[in-house]
C-alpha cells in the first residue's frame, strides 16, 4: 500500500476525514503485526481529550498502547503555589488574577473559588493582557497574576513583562517547563516506553532541538503531534516507524504549526525573564530545571518576594485515597482509583486530575462512553 | 571523609565502603558501582573484597534520605534500581573472585550485595537481616534468585516472611557466610587478605572457570526475576505501609542506628536466652 503524506495545505476537515482515518488505522496495524508489544506516552493533556473524545485507542492494536503522562499544567501546578495563591487572594487590598481552570483544584484546605467564597478577591481573566488592564483602570488597588501553564503560558508572560507592566500588577509564577520531566518518566517507566508524542504548542515554543536527548541519552524516538484524529494517528504511525527501523529521532508531525527550530522570539523572551530551576510537579516530585523562576532583575514583580503569601499551613498534595500523582505518571488509570467516578467527579473532584478538562481523570469522566461509531 | 576506595595489591582490589550506618543514597550508589566497575576491569586485579565499613558492611538503602524526600517512593524506587545495578555488577563480574568480608553487621540490600559475592567471610558479632518486609518492602536486589540458589526455597520462605534476623553462626549454617573469623578487626582483615592473596595467586583460571559453570542458571534467571522485583517493589513503594514503616523508622532511629538493627539485635537477644531455657533452637524448628 502507498504511504499515506499529509500535506501543509490539507483541508482542515480532512484531520477528521474518516476514510483518511482507515488509511492510517490500516496502515499502522500492519506496521505493528509484526512489533512486540509497546507502550507510547503523550504529554499534553489536549492530546488526552482528543485522543478519548474520538476513541482513538479503539482504532489501534490491542498490544499498542498510548498512555498519558504529566501534560495538564492546571493538574501538575504545585498544590504549594495554590495555598500561595489563596493567602494571597485573601490579603486586604490584593485581587488575584488567574485562569478560570485553576479556580476549583483542590489544594491543602480549600481551593481559590471556596477563598473567593470567604471573601478572597480571586478574577478570572481570559488573557494575561487583561490582568494589565485591570491593573491600569485600578491603581490604588494591589493585583497578582497567578500564572500556571506549561512553554506557552509562560511565554506569553514573559512577552508582557518584558514590554513593562503597571506598578500594581505582581506575579506569582507557577510555570512548568515540560523537557525535563521526560528524564523522570523514563526512570520511573524503566525500559518500557518505546516514544513520546510531544505536547503540540508547548513544541511550538520551544522547537524540537530541546528534546534532543531523548535520542542522545534514551535511544527513544519522539514525534509532535496536532489535535485532530488524523495528526495523532499520523504521529502515532510515524512513531511505529522510527521504533520498527531503530531510530531515534525527533520528528516534527505538526508542522502546519511547529517550527523545527520553534518561536525564536518567544524563546528569547523566556530567557530574558526566567531562569530555569528545581520545581514540584504536584505529588510528583522535584525535578531539576523544571520551574520558570523570574530572573533577580524582575524580583520587583515577583509576588512571592513582595507580598506575604506564605501560607500558615503545610501543604498536602493529595487526599490520601487520590491517585493523580500515578496517573499523571502514566502508571494508573483513572479506572484504578477507588474514588473515580465514585466519591470523585467533576462537580465534587478530589484531586486535580478530576478538574480540568485537560486532566485525565476528567477526559475519562466525560467521553467513558463513547465508541468508535460516534466518531 | 573519602568514604568509598579501591586500592589493589598483589592481584587483590580492596573496595572499601564505610558508609555512615551503612544507609547508602543515590550517590553512594552511583559512586560504589563507578568503583566496582573499576576493578573488574583492573587487569591486575583477580580477586575482589568488599569490605563495606567497619560498623556496617551495608544496610541498603539511605531511608532517611529518601523519607525526607517530596515524593519518597520515587527516590526510593531510584535509590534501590541503583543498588540492583551494583550487586548485578557483582554477580557479574566473571574474570574476578569476589569476596565479601562482613566485619559489620547488613541488611536488606546490603545482605544481598554480601550473599552476591563468591566467598563470604564474617566476624562473629555480626547480624544479617535478609528481610524486606519490617520496611513495608517486598525486596529487590535479586534475592528471589540470590537466597534460594544460596539456602534453598525453604530456608528463604521462613527468612522472607518471618522477616528473622539471623546470627553469624546460624548465617554460617545456612550458608549465607562461608566462616566466621573470630579475633580483632586488624586479625580479620590481615586474615581475609591473605586468603585473597592466595586464592588469586593459585590456579585463579581453575576458580573463575568453576564460577561460570556454577553461576550459569543463576545468571539466566536474573532478568526475568528482577523485572518482578522491580514491578513488585514499584507496587510496595507506592503503598501506605511502606510510608508507615519509613516513618516509624525515620522517627525512632533519630537518624541513628537503624531499626531493623535494633530489632533484629533484641530478636536475637531473645532467642539466645530461649536457647538457653529449651533447645527449641532454629535449625531444629526448620529440620522439622
Ligand atoms: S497547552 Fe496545549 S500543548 Fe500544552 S498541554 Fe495543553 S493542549 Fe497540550
Ligand atoms: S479519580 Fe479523583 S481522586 Fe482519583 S485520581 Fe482522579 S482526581 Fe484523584
Amino acid at each position: 500500500m502507498k504511504r499515506m503524506t499529509i500535506h501543509k495545505k490539507f483541508n482542515p476537515d480532512a484531520f477528521k476525514d474518516r476514510e483518511i482515518v482507515n488509511r492510517l488505522t490500516q496502515e499502522i496495524k500492519l506496521l505493528a503485526a509484526r512489533m512486540a508489544p509497546l507502550k507510547i506516552m503523550h504529554i499534553c493533556g489536549g492530546h488526552e481529550n482528543a485522543i478519548v473524545r474520538y476513541a482513538i485507542r479503539q482504532f489501534l492494536p490491542a498490544h499498542i498502547k498510548v498512555i498519558a503522562g504529566p501534560g495538564c499544567p492546571v493538574c501538575v501546578c504545585p498544590v504549594e503555589s495554590i495555598d500561595e495563591a489563596i493567602t494571597l487572594a485573601l490579603l486586604p487590598g490584593v485581587t488575584l488574577l488567574t485562569f478560570g481552570d485553576i479556580l476549583r483544584v483542590p489544594a491543602t484546605n480549600s481551593s481559590l473559588e471556596e477563598a473567593r467564597v470567604n471573601g478572597g478577591s480571586v478574577k478570572v481573566v481570559y488573557s494575561p493582557l487583561d490582568a494589565i488592564k485591570l491593573a491600569q483602570h485600578s491603581p490604588q488597588q494591589t493585583f497578582v497574576f497567578f500564572s500556571v501553564g506549561f512553554e506557552t503560558t509562560a511565554a506569553g508572560i514573559a512577552g508582557l513583562i518584558h514590554s513593562g507592566v503597571p506598578e500594581n500588577l505582581f506575579f506569582l509564577i507557577a510555570n512548568r517547563y515540560m523537557p525535563p520531566v521526560l528524564k523522570l518518566l523514563m526512570e520511573v517507566h524503566d525500559d518500557s516506553l518505546q516514544g513520546f508524542l510531544l505536547a503540540g504548542h508547548a513544541t511550538a515554543i520551544t522547537g524540537l532541538g530541546v528534546y534532543d536527548f531523548m535520542r542522545d541519552e534514551f535511544k527513544l524516538p519522539c514525534a509532535t503531534a496536532g489535535f485532530e484524529p488524523v495528526d495523532i494517528l499520523l504521529a502515532i504511525r510515524e512513531l511505529l516507524t522510527l521504533i520498527k527501523n531503530d531510530q531515534h529521532q525527533v520528528i516534527n508531525c505538526y508542522s502546519r504549526v511547529i517550527k523545527n527550530e520553534g518561536n525564536l522570539i518567544a524563546q528569547k523572551c523566556l530567557k530574558e525573564v526566567f531562569d530555569l530551576k528545581p520545581g514540584v510537579w504536584r505529588g510528583i516530585d522535584k525535578v531539576e530545571d523544571s520551574a520558570y523562576v523570574l530572573k533577580d532583575k524582575y524580583a520587583f514583580l515577583d509576588a512571592r518576594k513582595q507580598l506575604a503569601c506564605k501560607p500558615s499551613y503545610p501543604p498536602q498534595a493529595h487526599h490520601p485515597s487520590c491517585l493523580c500523582h500515578r496517573v499523571m505518571l502514566g502508571e494508573v488509570e483513572p479506572q484504578d482509583c477507588k474514588l473515580f467516578k465514585k466519591a470523585c467527579t467533576p462537580s465534587k473532584p478530589f484531586g486535580p486530575c478530576m478538574v480540568s478538562p485537560e486532566g485525565t481523570c476528567h477526559v475519562r469522566y466525560s467521553y467513558s462512553e463513547i465508541k468508535i461509531d460516534s466518531l | 571523609m573519602q568514604e568509598i576506595s579501591y586500592q589493589a595489591r598483589n592481584n587483590v582490589g580492596h573496595i572499601k565502603f564505610p558508609i555512615h550506618n551503612g544507609a547508602m543514597d543515590l550517590s553512594h550508589c552511583r559512586q560504589l558501582l563507578h568503583t566496582i566497575e573499576l576493578a573488574k576491569e583492573d587487569h591486575a586485579c583477580k580477586v575482589i573484597i568488599l569490605w563495606g565499613g567497619p560498623d556496617f558492611f551495608s544496610n541498603g538503602i539511605d531511608l532517611n534520605a529518601v523519607h525526607l524526600q517530596y515524593n519518597a517512593s520515587i527516590l526510593a524506587y531510584k535509590n534501590l534500581k541503583a543498588l540492583n545495578n551494583i550487586v548485578h555488577a557483582v554477580l557479574t563480574a566473571n574474570t574476578k573472585l569476589v569476596i565479601s568480608a562482613l566485619q559489620g553487621s547488613a541488611s536488606a540490600g546490603g545482605v544481598m550485595l554480601a550473599i552476591a559475592a563468591d566467598l563470604r567471610y564474617a566476624r562473629k558479632n555480626i547480624v544479617l537481616n535478609p528481610s524486606y518486609a519490617n520496611l513495608g518492602l517486598c525486596g529487590s536486589e535479586y534475592w528471589s534468585v540470590l537466597l534460594p540458589a544460596i539456602i534453598g526455597y525453604g530456608f528463604t520462605q521462613k527468612l522472607i516472611y518471618e522477616a528473622s534476623p539471623v546470627s553469624a553462626a546460624e548465617a554460617l549454617r545456612l550458608g549465607l557466610i562461608h566462616q566466621i573469623i573470630d579475633g580483632e578487626p586488624d586479625t580479620f582483615e590481615e586474615n581475609i587478605t591473605a586468603k585473597a592473596e592466595y586464592l588469586a595467586s593459585t590456579n585463579i583460571n581453575a576458580r573463575l572457570a568453576a564460577k561460570s559453570v556454577l553461576n550459569h542458571h543463576l545468571l539466566a534467571q536474573m532478568e526475568t526475576q528482577v523485572k518482578l522485583e522491580l514491578e513488585k517493589m514499584k507496587d510496595c513503594c507506592n503503598h501506605p505501609e511502606f510510608e508507615s514503616a519509613r516513618g516509624r523508622f525515620v522517627e525512632k532511629n533519630g537518624h541513628q542506628q537503624p531499626l531493623f538493627l535494633n530489632a533484629a539485635a533484641g530478636n536475637i537477644q531473645q532467642k539466645n536466652k530461649r536457647d538457653d531455657q529449651d533447645d527449641n533452637t532454629y535449625e531444629a524448628n526448620d529440620n522439622t
